[in-house]
């Protein structure tokens, strides 16, 4: 059992606020990634979690106790580090053994479990090597190894791909999964990787200058993010954003418009809307849901400035008087560079930002 | 963001913890530095000698106004500018020398670079026995001097008299080069670590930008040397100030008063007179002079930004 | 880059050069210390006879105590077991001390830290020759003279802030994720430093401990004011004693001479990577 409960977190250094009023419920056996660009105050939240930072203020639960002013080594957490933070002047064996010694687990008990994990992680050649003769990858399960051993009650993992080469960190996304899958612990994972994130997590806090900006399974993240800052960052290649301004014509139907483009909002999504029009707005627009491809009534006129192919897709980057943005097609579809074409939005996949805000203006609980 | 009261209990704590840690050390250097600087200000103002050590008295700034005034105190200030000037140009200038050339790829590099090391292992007393010797009647440094003279007298017909180590000229400067000799490893070992620090990629760089070899050094090499430079002159002038042992051995501030550098010139006024407070005057005017040498280290090195605090 | 045949015949010429006079002064006392008495004066460099007279001086079971500078030479192994008792014991104090402040100024984030750090680096700039009466009375009224203690007390006060200042250096480029393992493994705070933290820079506290050694075993000033008797008396101290004894043949001075430098060299060597890359931190780091 590991519930964690962050509670007004808050932790400042000098005069910058890393984590600010930070309110976080985690179940217990979920796998919840704190995702956010560098500075966000996602690593510092696991550090607090794990004991290693002391918080400003607030508190953090697990299981409902209070731990904010325990220490690190009575929190029975497991970490694993971006640079894995090996001990360089131990053995594989004793890097693994070393969480057991230190909590006085008899000798026979802690082979036997070293050579189980080591086994199960597949290092069990390499316990008698120095951590500087491993390659980045079996560093990185040397560092897994020594956490699942201790059999703590959840692991916190700071960007733990981000130092293996791009193949390696897809095939340790899938075993981080099945590993959660097997072990059934809390899994608080940190990255600023989005893909990463929404490939791996039962649910997504993303965190903007130590705000939390929403919390939610990888679908709501993607598909009803609750502000520019989250569909900005979720999402490859990033949403296209367009100023534009939001009027309501005579029939009472929600237009989108500024000099290039021209969009219609579905009716059965502006019942959202509880604005007063015109309003200026930010429209977002991912790549996928911009349509090059027989398109009716187009939204705008657009040339094709770059190509790139990318097997399955091709990312088309178009350009509409000055405002440039990407669309996702078919391969097959032909483009030349410098064709003009007609462009158009899916209606109902649109979001609309608030300028100032960028508050969701379509989302279901806006 | 104002801390919580949580936050700077923890901040105090941590102080604490840190001071705790540095407490030993500070413990040593308070006894036996920062209070005998104060004590050294207290005796320098009191008539104290040894030899009456019935008398103890203020007399103020008395010991200072003699110091200053004496003949002794500014003989051995000027001997101890003269050998500590010369000695960091000199030092400056082997050191870069051998630097660069060790710097170079050639086989037996490893080797030649840890010779380096003798010298430096070489305690100050006993590389003062070893120029003896190496300056003795029949030592080789003495008879290639003694030649060379006398190879200048047959060139220009001048009738210079070679005395070797009894003549001040020669002695002072014999004492210069063993220090030299003794100081240049440091420096060398330095330059090396400084040079091995420049990033290739600049001389790739300024290759492809067609920067002759001289350009090369004059706009990469010497830059990236200037702070190691002046890191290696403050600290020979501190070592050339304070040197000591080496005197000792080698001349005895001899020939008459030829190598009376300003330590040795203490250390006779304290324990040959034993005079105390004369000597405490000459100490704080040493530490004076070093101190003011120090803030300018700290200073130099501050616009740097090198000291991470 | 290419070198002409010119340029390697320069290139080898002033590197042997350079080489001839970092080596030559030692060579030629280390050759000094193996010739016979009468060979002193001659002109020759390697003796033509070797002998080892000029060492057996030194070892006090020879009879040979008629002979000029005897007196001293006896002195020599007591000197330098002295010697080592204080260089060991400066080391500890160094790497033990100076690791915890070092430590503290490395990863402690306190106030008071720049400022600690200011003094260490003025003490390190303070002159012995400055303060070494009102030290010699300090010692004196505590009645340290002609100690081992109050050797290591003068020695450590200023090898002390050097090692810190390295040290700090050093440890600044120890991962903090190291230690941070350690915690979450189950190590206290003071557990992580020594069963983590100290372990992984043990090149570092090597290289400045030998640092401490050299150092102690080659300074003389305080060594000479603070000690009068053999029981104390360091090699330095008991070898300056040839700088008064103008009638000694310089083939025993030398032997001695090389007696005082062998440890030290030796050391040098066997450490030299440490070293190298701690007087290079030294500015560098």
């Amino acid at each position: 059992m590991a519930r964690v409960s962050i509670e007004h977190l808050r932790k400042t250094f000098g005069d910058v606020t890393a984590v600010d009023d930070l309110t976080l419920e985690i179940a217990d056996r979920e796998f919840l990634t704190l995702l956010g660009p560098s500075g966000c105050g996602k690593t510092t939240t696991l550090n607090i979690i794990a004991g290693l930072e002391s918080a400003t203020s607030g508190r953090v639960l697990f299981d409902g106790d209070d731990v904010t002013e325990v220490q690190p080594e009575r929190r029975d957490v497991a970490m694993v580090f971006q640079t894995y933070a090996l001990y360089p002047h131990m053995r594989v064996y004793d890097n693994i053994a070393f969480g057991l010694r230190m909590r006085g687990t008899p000798r026979a008990e802690i082979e036997r479990r070293v050579a189980e994990v080591a086994r199960a992680m597949e290092i069990d050649q390499l316990l008698r090597r120095k951590p500087r003769q491993l390659s980045g990858g079996q560093r990185q399960r040397v560092a897994l190894a020594r956490t699942i051993v201790r059999d703590p009650r959840m692991f916190l993992l700071d960007e733990p791909l981000s130092n293996l080469d791009a193949q390696l960190r897809v095939s340790m996304r899938t075993e981080l999964k099945r590993l959660h899958a097997e072990l059934e612990k809390t899994f608080i994972y940190v990255t600023h990787d989005q893909a990463e994130s929404l490939i791996m997590s039962d649910r997504i806090a993303v965190l903007n200058l130590g705000k939390l900006q929403q919390l939610g399974s990888p679908e709501e993240i993607y598909n009803q993010p609750a502000n520019a800052f989250v569909a900005g960052f979720v999402g490859s290649p990033p949403m296209n954003f367009f100023a534009a301004e939001l009027r309501c014509d005579a029939a009472g139907c929600w237009r989108v418009e500024n000099d290039e483009i021209s969009c219609e909002i579905t009716p059965s999504r502006a019942q959202n809307l509880a604005v007063a029009a015109p309003l200026q707005v930010q429209l977002g627009v991912r790549p996928e849901d911009v349509e090059v491809v027989d398109v009716e009534r187009p939204a705008g006129h657009a040339s094709v400035v770059v190509r790139e192919p990318m097997g399955s897709d091709l990312f088309l980057t178009l350009e509409a008087d000055g405002t440039t943005f990407k669309a996702r097609t078919h391969p097959d579809g032909g483009f030349k560079r410098g064709e003009r074409l007609a462009f158009s939005f899916a209606a109902d996949k649109v979001h609309l930002f608030a300028r100032e805000t960028g508050e969701n203006l379509l989302a279901a609980g806006a | 963001m104002a801390s919580t009261a949580l936050e700077r209990r923890r901040q105090r704590q941590e102080s604490l913890f840190a001071y705790l840690l540095n407490a030993p050390a500070v413990v040593l250097i308070l006894v036996l530095v920062l209070y005998p600087v104060g004590m050294s200000l207290w005796l320098s103002m009191h008539r104290y000698n040894l030899r009456r050590p019935e008398t103890f008295e203020f007399i103020g700034l008395g010991n200072f106004v003699e110091v200053l005034s004496s003949y002794e105190f500014w003989h051995a200030l000027q001997v101890t500018l003269y050998f500590t000037a010369l000695s960091v140009g000199l030092v400056i200038a082997v050191a870069l020398g051998i630097a660069l050339l060790f710097n170079e790829s050639f086989s037996g590099r490893g080797i030649v670079r840890s010779l380096l090391l003798i010298p430096w292992a070489v305690p100050g007393v006993v590389n003062g026995l070893m120029w003896v010797g190496l300056l003795g009647e029949y030592g080789p440094f003495n008879e290639m001097l003694g030649d060379c003279v006398e190879l200048f007298n047959r060139a220009t017909g001048a009738q210079v008299d070679y005395m070797g180590m009894a003549s001040p000229v020669v002695a002072l400067n014999a004492a210069i080069a063993a220090h030299v000799w003794r100081s240049v490893p440091f420096a060398c070992i330095i330059f090396l670590a400084a040079l091995q620090a420049i990033p290739a990629e600049q001389y790739r760089a300024a290759r492809v930008d067609g920067a002759s070899s001289w350009n090369r050094f004059r706009y990469i090499t010497l830059p990236w040397l200037l702070h190691p430079i002046l890191i290696v002159s403050i600290y020979e002038t501190m070592n050339g100030f304070r040197t000591f042992d080496l005197i000792f051995t080698l001349t005895g501030g001899g020939p008459g008063d030829a190598t009376y550098v300003i330590a040795w010139q203490t250390y006779k006024e304290a324990f040959g007179r034993l005079d105390f407070g004369r000597a405490n005057a000459y100490s704080y005017l040493i530490a004076f002079i070093t101190m003011g040498l120090a803030v300018v280290y700290v200073r130099l090195l501050y616009r740097r930004g090198t000291v991470q605090g | 880059m290419k070198r002409g045949f010119v340029g390697q015949v320069v290139l080898y010429g002033l590197v042997l050069l350079a080489t001839l006079y970092i080596v030559t002064p030692f060579v030629w006392v280390v050759a000094a210390s193996f010739k016979q008495e009468r060979e002193a004066a001659q002109r020759h460099w390697l003796p033509r006879q070797p002998t080892a007279a000029n060492y057996s001086l030194y070892f006090p079971d020879q009879d040979n105590s008629a002979e000029i500078g005897a007196a001293t030479a006896r002195q020599f192994p007591r000197a330098i077991v002295n010697s080592l008792i204080i260089g060991t014991a400066v080391m500890g104090v160094n790497l033990f001390f100076g690791a915890l402040a070092a430590y503290a100024l490395a990863r402690v984030n306190f106030r008071g830290s720049l400022l600690l750090l200011l003094c260490y680096l003025g003490t390190r700039s303070v002159p012995g020759v400055a303060i070494m009466i009102p030290m010699y009375l300090v010692i004196r009224s505590y009645g340290l003279l002609d100690t081992h203690l109050a050797v290591i007390l003068a020695h450590s006060t200023f090898t002390l802030p050097f090692t810190i200042w390295i040290l700090k250096g050093y440890f600044q480029t120890v991962p903090l994720d190291l230690e941070r393992a350690a915690r979450v493994d189950g190590c206290t705070r003071l557990g992580a430093l020594f069963r983590v933290f100290l372990p992984v820079t043990a090149p570092g506290m090597v290289a400045v401990g030998i640092f401490a050694f050299i150092a102690s075993w080659g300074e003389f000033l305080f060594a000479l004011l603070f000690t009068s008797t053999i029981f104390s008396k360091p090699v330095t101290v008991v070898a300056s004693d040839f700088a008064q004894e103008l009638q000694v043949s310089f083939t025993v001075v030398a032997a001695g001479g090389v007696l005082v430098v062998l440890l030290p060299v030796v050391l040098a060597f066997v450490f030299q990577r440490f070293i190298i890359h701690g007087i290079g931190g030294a500015v560098t780091g």
